[in-house]
């Protein structure tokens, strides 16, 4: 059958309509349902990339796409290229000429009550546009005409999200799309993307900005610098030198000249803007007036998404272009004027009122909906500061369905579109984009950014695309390969703690297994060995068989144990937060459930020893897993070198200390106490095979400490370790590079130098040079640690404020 | 009058700074009765690439950074102005109610700024004993020259940067950007455009002048703006209206449009900062 070429909106809405009727609906119902699992899979990882406080991904995926012809998009895309140049001339008089103030157009205390007005933007004169990217809501009233309910700087809040709603449908429903030849959204990312790196040399960078794990929306923020291809960077990866913005990078610093920021324009210079703020860079505001960096968003250009504008942008158009407005803005009263103020009390309570914020911040209330008394606190807010706050009668909205199991009910919705703008002012519109649907009219107006759910915005050409396949969305982009030195210090920083929690939450989870599987032994010898080996790292008094599992129950999973499980998951999480792209997603999902488990056993309270024991080797399998799915599907970039050393450096630091403990206290007799070093190293196995003997500590040390081939012993750990730091990136760190290598081989020349006769008598016990080795060892590797933090971490170093001057 | 105005400030780090950026308002500016014949801002380290241009409020804003290991940053600025008497006639006073006359680019002085929020009660019942005799501007303005003069008690140890307008107001102590600061709080919740000025005085006033308070280091005071007429400058610190003693160094919404040097460091850990300003007169 050949494809037919969707010409008309109603052609269009019946092949949709048929296909999501088919089956009786179940059709509609089973898509729906994929469409949910996917989100929820996304939202898996969405959940481990950021802080507990922030879990509520809110709007649903509509599996009913709103659809637009390519006529009403052609009308739309006018009005919103006008738009962007009209926001231009506008931002460009605010902060230069000042001419509209000066003359009346714009009333002064609609731009002074402006909490986004930025004073430091002055006399900033880009070399760039003002406005790269915008994002416009629209709505269109029930006799089909449109309006503009306001727009958005903020670089532009949401785009991630279009990216990964529009490749989620695409997965479910493929083939609609192909046959309803929805236009493509790479185009559009393209032109993004084209934008930050026009004309610059080749080994600048772009980077995404963003204020890092502690935003709701930092998730996009990785999903969108991956898909752009840019290094995702927070304020205090950055540096401004001679005038130039720079990343830190492993291999020192590296000149950036794209920036898509994501962080508020209040946030981004602590020096001229906002001086309690840490998501910024000292200096970055220079940058940008000296010419040296392309941003988009120009700090300063969210002067215009304040609502206070609403009812004002004819006029000003009209002034700035000598043109109408295409699109209409929402006739909203601005409470600053007089005559717009009688206009609001005659309205009053039939009103919607909004203050002079930008999303998120704005508050919005449906007046009809406050009881008495909040209505009249509400108007004494207003009579107090009139400025700062538009009102506007509701717009009677158009209907659209969405889709219920496997029927549909009707809902509002508001769109949000998108433009790009390039270096020399073309304006590309991207051909989708959301709806937001709320099935309160009024709240759909009010607050387009928290809606019940999406759509996604179908725009539907008038040749199929047959290039559409499923992936296309995915375009990778045309570049060679990265280069690894230029990971950000403070990832790799992460990374390496990352490695040594990891492992440390490992070789804790493998004690406490055998502590416990010790204590619920019925042999008195075991028991003891169990309260042996938990003392090696916790006082034990008051602790026996008897009460063991609610003693390490507190121990390891209270939220406030020092040293315990629930410490560690928490610094697991944070460090692999400040890493999000470097991780796989199979890795992250193994991380959100083991911060599950832990959450879990936290709660209840577990003094069945048994039961514990089933919940800590769960919590030891996914630790398993985490750290085989990064050994074997990551590729072997630094980042991930400096995670494997400290994993290394961890675990063989651990095995030291648990044999000096041993050696110190131990006989050659306490045969289920040596047993029970063996298992926590999990090399019984090994042993047994390799010695064929009953437990000897001679054999313990030879196969622990000297012993080349098994991953647990000091002589694989320190030859890998060394290996490792060999390939550490040089450039710029010429003079600490032998130091570390240095410390290296130290530790590992010291292991092949040693004989077993000279640290162990021929009974079996330890002799002095036995400890003055394994003290040595701990100490080199902390040394090398240290070293290392100062060799590649350093440049994570925060400015902070000098002394103020009164 | 001539002045010559030497401004010291030098910071000590408790350990070396890899990287020091600042931001300076120290280079005087021009006004109606005030020409600077000459001024410059240098450092210790030497900066050779210091950059200079006006803000929104056209004060001469300095930024530099000093990209080299240091131990202690000086910031010099030194300059040479004359002042000419300021002839204030206190009968062209208009209605203070009357704000309709207020330029569209001066409304900006209305507004609630980073140190003086407009909106509290304390100040609102303080600033009615001004207003509800005074129908003129300037003669409320004044009233509460006086007022602060007389009934506050200049104290260098009470206050910093942070002391809000209403402790200040409730304990009738501070310094003189505590009283500035408490003085455009009152007039701008009665709707009057107003705004900081920071400055010198001089230092060791020539025989038979008493010395002013807040001589030995920046003073501020405030700036009204008087419909039809322009802007005043009153000083509820010493209670007068500021003529030929007074050197305008910049003004704006507050102390945070006029900081002098502010700067964010790399490094170091402590530090320590010392001041000192020595203005004399040259004739």
């Amino acid at each position: 059958m050949p494809d037919n070429v969707a010409q008309s909106i109603d052609h269009a809405l019946e092949t949709l309509l048929d296909a999501l009727d088919y089956d009786e609906g179940n059709q509609q119902a089973r898509w729906s349902e994929e469409v949910e699992r996917r989100l929820k899979e996304n939202g898996l990882t969405y959940q481990a990339h950021t802080s507990k406080h922030h879990q509520n991904r809110q709007g649903q995926l509509d599996v009913v796409p709103y659809l637009m012809d390519e006529p009403t998009f052609g009308h739309l895309a006018r009005g919103l290229s006008q738009r962007m140049r009209f926001f231009e001339a506008l931002i460009n008089d605010l902060y230069g000429e000042r001419n509209l103030l000066a003359n009346g157009s714009i009333p002064p205390d609609l731009l002074f009550s402006n909490p986004e007005y930025l004073i430091a933007a002055h006399g900033l004169n880009p070399q760039t546009p003002w406005v790269s990217f915008l994002a416009h809501d629209l709505l269109r009233d029930s006799t089909g005409q449109w309006f503009v309910l306001g727009q958005s700087t903020r670089a532009p809040a949401g785009l991630g999200y279009v990216l990964e709603r529009r490749l989620i449908m695409s997965r479910v429903m493929g083939y609609l799309l192909r046959r309803m030849s929805v236009k493509r959204l790479s185009g559009f990312f393209r032109t993004l993307r084209q934008f930050l790196r026009a004309d610059s040399h080749d080994h600048d960078l772009s980077i995404l900005l963003t204020p890092g794990q502690s935003v709701e929306s930092y998730f996009e923020h990785a999903f969108l610098a991956n898909h752009l291809d840019f290094i995702l960077a927070e304020g205090d990866d950055l540096t401004v030198r001679n005038n130039r913005l720079m990343l830190k990078t492993l291999s020192g610093l590296r000149p950036v000249s794209g920036v898509l920021r994501r962080v508020a324009d209040q946030d981004v210079d602590p020096l001229e803007l906002n001086g309690l703020s840490r998501q910024g860079t000292p200096g970055l505001m220079n940058t940008v007036r000296r010419g040296g960096i392309r941003m988009g968003n120009v700090p300063g250009a969210s002067v215009i998404d304040s609502p206070l504008w609403m009812g004002r942008l004819e006029g000003l158009c009209q002034k700035l272009l000598g043109e109408e407005l295409l699109l209409k803005s929402l006739p909203a009263l601005w409470l600053g004027d007089p005559d717009d103020r009688e206009e609001f009390d005659a309205l009053w309570p039939d009103v919607l009122v909004r203050h002079a914020s930008a999303f998120p911040a704005s508050e919005s209330f449906v007046v009809r909906d406050l009881p008495n008394s909040e209505r009249d606190t509400l108007k004494a807010r207003i009579q107090a500061d009139r400025s700062s706050w538009v009102a506007w009668q509701a717009i009677d909205l158009e209907l659209v369905s969405v889709a219920e199991e496997n029927t549909r009910t009707e809902s509002h919705a508001v769109l949000r579109m998108y433009t790009a703008q390039s270096q020399d002012l073309k304006v590309d519109v991207m051909p989708g984009g959301l709806a937001a649907c709320n099935h309160d009219a009024s709240w759909a107006q009010l607050r387009p950014n928290t809606p019940e759910r999406y759509k996604d915005l179908w725009v539907m050409g008038t040749e199929p695309d047959n290039q559409l396949s499923m992936f296309a969305e995915m375009d990778a982009p045309a570049l060679g390969p990265m280069d690894q030195s230029m990971t950000p210090s403070r990832v790799a920083d992460a990374m390496f703690w990352l490695g040594r929690y990891v492992e440390r939450a490992d070789g804790l989870t493998r004690l406490v297994r055998e502590v416990l599987a010790g204590a619920i032994d019925v042999r008195t010898e075991r028991q003891q060995a169990a309260l042996w080996l938990l003392s090696a790292r916790f006082p034990t008094d008051g602790i026996d068989s008897d009460n063991a599992a609610g003693e390490i129950h507190q121990l390891m999973f209270s939220n406030t144990a020092p040293g315990g499980l629930t410490e560690l998951i928490s610094a697991i999480m944070r460090n692999a937060r400040a890493t999000p792209d470097y991780l796989s997603d199979d890795a992250w999902r193994a991380l959100v459930n083991l911060e599950q488990m832990i959450d879990r056993i936290g709660w209840v309270k577990l003094a069945d020893a048994g039961r514990l024991l089933d919940q800590v080797d769960s919590i030891l399998m996914q630790l398993a897993t985490f750290s085989g799915l990064n050994n074997d599907t990551m590729s072997r970039t630094f980042a991930n070198r400096f995670m494997d050393i400290g994993r290394h450096i961890e675990r063989a630091s651990k095995t030291l200390m648990l044999l000096n403990h041993a050696f110190q206290t131990l006989k050659p007799q306490d045969i289920n106490h040596w047993e029970l070093v063996l298992e926590v190293t999990d090399t019984v196995m090994t042993y047994r095979r390799r010695y064929r003997t009953r437990l000897h500590p001679t054999a313990i040390l030879d196969l622990l400490l000297l012993d080349v081939e098994t991953p647990r012993a000091i002589g694989y750990l320190v030859a890998h370790l060394e290996n490792l730091v060999h390939g550490l990136p040089v450039q710029q760190l010429l003079g600490r590079k032998t130091q570390l290598q240095q410390l290296a081989f130290r530790i590992h020349a010291h292991l092949q130098m040693a004989q077993t006769e000279e640290l162990m008598t021929s009974q079996g016990s330890p002799k002095k040079p036995l400890f003055d080795s394994l003290d040595q060892m701990i100490d080199t590797l902390s040394s090398l640690s240290e070293a290392i933090t100062l060799a590649y971490f350093s440049h994570a170093d925060v400015p902070q404020q000098l002394v103020k001057v009164s | 009058m001539r002045y010559r105005i030497r401004h010291r400030n030098r910071y000590k780090y408790g350990q070396p700074v890899s990287l020091c950026h600042s931001h300076a308002t120290l280079l005087p500016r021009d006004t109606l009765n005030q020409q600077v014949l000459g001024a410059r801002l240098t450092t210790l380290p030497i900066i050779e690439d210091m950059h200079e241009r006006q803000d929104l409020f056209g004060n001469r804003v300095s930024q530099f950074s000093v990209d080299e290991v240091h131990t202690e940053l000086n910031v010099l600025a030194e300059s040479e102005v004359e002042v000419r008497p300021n002839r204030i006639d206190l009968d062209r006073d208009v209605a203070w109610t009357d704000t309709s006359a207020i330029p569209a680019k001066t409304r900006f002085f209305l507004r609630p700024s980073l140190y003086v929020s407009i909106r509290n009660q304390a100040v609102e019942q303080f600033a009615e004993q001004f207003f509800r005799r005074a129908s003129g501007l300037l003669e409320a303005a004044n009233a509460l020259n006086e007022y602060v003069f007389h009934e506050f008690v200049y104290d260098q140890n009470f206050s910093d940067v942070e002391t809000p307008v209403s402790l200040v107001l409730s304990e009738q102590r501070g310094v003189c950007q505590d009283f500035a600061h408490l003085m455009l709080a009152v007039l701008r919740c009665k709707g009057i455009a107003c705004r900081y000025v920071s400055g010198y005085l001089e230092t060791d006033p020539s025989p038979g002048q008493p010395k002013l308070m807040g001589a030995d280091a920046s003073h501020a005071w405030v700036s009204v703006f008087l419909p039809g007429t322009g802007w005043i400058d009153f000083d509820p610190t010493n209670g007068l209206l500021p003529s030929e003693r007074h050197v305008t160094l910049a003004w704006g919404r507050d102390y945070g449009d006029v900081v002098p040097l502010k700067g964010l460091m790399t490094g170091g850990s402590q530090n320590a900062l010392e001041v000192s300003v020595d203005v004399t007169a040259l004739e």
